[in-house]
């Protein structure tokens, strides 16, 4: 395994926690705009966690702050996990609404039909 | 054709539609912030419009919809039973926790580890009265530290069992409060602060306990606490029970221990099993379950009954194998601890130095093969670091087995503060989204109410210049 370098500066560590803090806030309000927000950030952490987090101060303060950002994506981690749960469950209502169920009592799923639109 | 009247018939039924709309709005802008709340809308018809037949048009006020989504109401409802479940934990946990000190300053390991100590002076002076009495006073210590724990415990637990009854209390007050409003609504009312009301009762109820809802056809509500037992149906309410005994099937191992919480249904039946969250289950958790473990009931000793009946059980046999004097003839050691032994899991609170014992009395001679002076106090301060499985508990060091029941009650409320802090967000999340679906939002009504205002102006300016045109009229007529 490649060892990770060291040339990220301290205070990404304490960016990232803040942004992280923000990032769950957000998630308070699961919209669409959000969730797709929500990957867009998880992907630059994963990608930060690849290169390397360098802490000048020492290996103290790196093991400082990971607990807390531990504890911050299973915060962020649960609260996709509730809203994608409410919106499954929205999503089967929904769809027991409108086509009823079927043989085996699971929802119909009604996929969209494809359109064609032509606009002159 | 339309006339004049009818024109002006059609602009102020439209007034009056709008004044309706307005009124709505109004009411939402007022109960913005209103518990339970959700937003209302008046839906508008088109009236039909066919001017050689006379139907001159217009609007119509319909149905005063509510935007309550009750799927995230539900949603609500259930985060809300589990964050309840975690803040009572952590509120009962927190009582529990300072019994257990496990920094070695006080309680029951410092006057373990003061005994074991005093033992290991004993056996490098075993006839020593200071030492022999040290020993007698470490062990007072021991003895008095078990009674202290089980005293504070039992007082947790008599607590626990005042809360849990207050608890079943607020769940049958809001039950009686429901079935009013199913009463209310049978009889036929359907407005919005009525449904506020009784969504906002919900709510109360959901971090008391869990349990499903149904909307019946009449309006009514349907509670079933845990999913299965009723607490309101229609006009009907059933009243949950709470008793404190130990089960007889199977009969109890030890009869006279501390008695469980027991929910019981209208009929008298066990329901204990159904209440899984809300500050109920939280409660019966830590009761039934944490308690018991540690001071027993009708199927179990209890873990600090354990502990203090083997190393009372362990120190005494040791003392009993061993000779005050060698004699002729050698006197027997005497036991250093008594309890009552009638009743198993109250060891702990009676554990007290045996009334004979006397420095002079402890036996430090191991009689052998091979006899040694100081043999049995030997034995005693090996107590501190055990290697002998009979001088363990399951495995444990006494010192150990205390810290693996502090360790029990630590990790249960360190998980109870994170599901607390967990809980907070998803319920958070959860009034956010019901907020989103079914809420007022400030901004749409402030909108509506710009639309319906303008509505409303043009309508009044027809009328006015209808007015006029009809004063000109009735002048051309005189």
């Amino acid at each position: 395994m490649q060892p990770m370098q060291r040339r990220v500066a301290s205070c990404q560590l304490d960016d990232l926690l803040a942004e992280l803090g923000q990032l769950r806030q957000k998630m308070m309000t699961p919209r669409p705009e959000v969730l797709d927000q929500v990957h867009i950030f998880l992907e630059r952490i994963r990608r930060q966690f690849e290169e390397g987090i360098n802490c000048p101060t020492g290996p103290a303060k790196l093991r400082e702050r990971v607990p807390a950002i531990r504890r911050e994506l299973a915060a962020i981690a649960l609260l996709l996990e509730s809203a994608n749960g409410f919106f499954e469950g929205w999503k089967r209502i929904r769809a027991c609404l409108s086509g009823g169920y079927n043989g085996r009592g699971d929802p119909v799923n009604l996929e969209p039909q494809s359109r064609l639109c032509a606009e002159g | 054709m339309p006339n004049l009247l009818t024109t002006l018939l059609s602009t102020a039924n439209a007034l009056n539609v709008f004044d309706r709309a307005l009124a709505v709005s109004q009411n939402n802008v007022t109960n913005a912030s209103t518990p339970g709340y959700a937003a209302q809308r008046l839906s508008l018809q088109a009236m039909d419009f066919q001017p050689e037949m006379g139907l001159v048009g217009g609007v119509r006020s319909g149905e005063i919809e509510s935007a309550r989504n009750e799927y995230a109401e539900t949603n609500v409802q259930t985060q809300f039973a589990a964050y309840g479940f975690y803040e009572q934990q952590v509120a009962t946990l927190e009582d529990i926790e300072p019994v257990f000190d496990i920094s070695g300053n006080g309680g029951i390991p410092a006057a373990l580890s003061a005994l074991f100590q005093s033992f290991s002076a004993w056996s490098v002076a075993p006839n020593d009265a200071v030492a022999r009495q040290t020993v007698i006073d470490r062990a007072q210590e021991v003895a008095d530290s078990f009674q202290q724990a089980a005293q504070d415990l039992a007082t947790a637990s008599q607590d626990t069992d005042r809360q849990i009854q207050d608890t079943v209390k607020q769940i049958n007050q809001l039950g009686q409060q429901l079935l009013a409003y199913n009463m209310e609504r049978r009889r036929g009312a359907k407005d919005a602060g009525l449904d506020a009301r009784i969504h906002n009762t919900l709510e109360e109820l959901s971090e008391l306990t869990d349990f499903t809802v149904l909307q019946q056809a009449d309006g009514s509500l349907t509670v079933l606490l845990g999913g299965q037992t009723p607490l309101v149906v229609g006009e009907h309410f059933y009243e949950l029970g709470l008793q404190f005994y130990s089960p007889s099937d199977p009969p109890p191992t030890y009869p006279g221990a501390l008695p469980t919480a027991h929910l019981l249904n209208a009929e008298g039946k066990e329901i204990t099993g159904q209440i899984s969250q809300g500050k109920l289950g939280g409660l019966l958790q830590v009761r039934n379950n944490l308690l018991s473990s540690l001071l027993g009931e009708g199927n179990q000793m209890g873990d600090l009954n354990r502990l203090a009946k083997a190393v009372a059980d362990r120190i005494n046999s040791i003392l009993a194998s061993g000779q005050v004097s060698s004699g002729p003839p050698p006197q027997p050691g005497v036991p250093l601890f008594t309890y009552d032994s009638g009743n198993d899991t109250t060891i702990a609170q009676s554990l007290r130095l045996d009334p004979g014992i006397r420095q002079d009395l402890l036996a430090a001679i191991d009689p052998g093969p091979p006899y040694t002076a100081n043999g049995i106090a030997l034995k005693l301060a090996a107590l501190a670091t055990p290697q002998d499985e009979a001088d363990k508990l399951d495995g444990f060091g006494y010192a150990e087995f205390y810290g693996v029941l502090a360790a029990r009650v630590g990790r249960m409320l360190s998980n109870a503060r994170d599901g607390k802090d967990f809980k907070a967000q998803t319920l958070a999340q959860a009034r956010s989204i019901r907020s989103e679906l079914s809420g007022v939002s400030l901004d749409e009504e402030a909108i509506l109410m710009t639309e319906f205002q303008r509505a409303y102006q043009a309508n009044a300016k027809v009328i006015s210049v209808l007015n006029d045109l009809m004063d000109t009229a009735i002048h051309l007529i005189d």
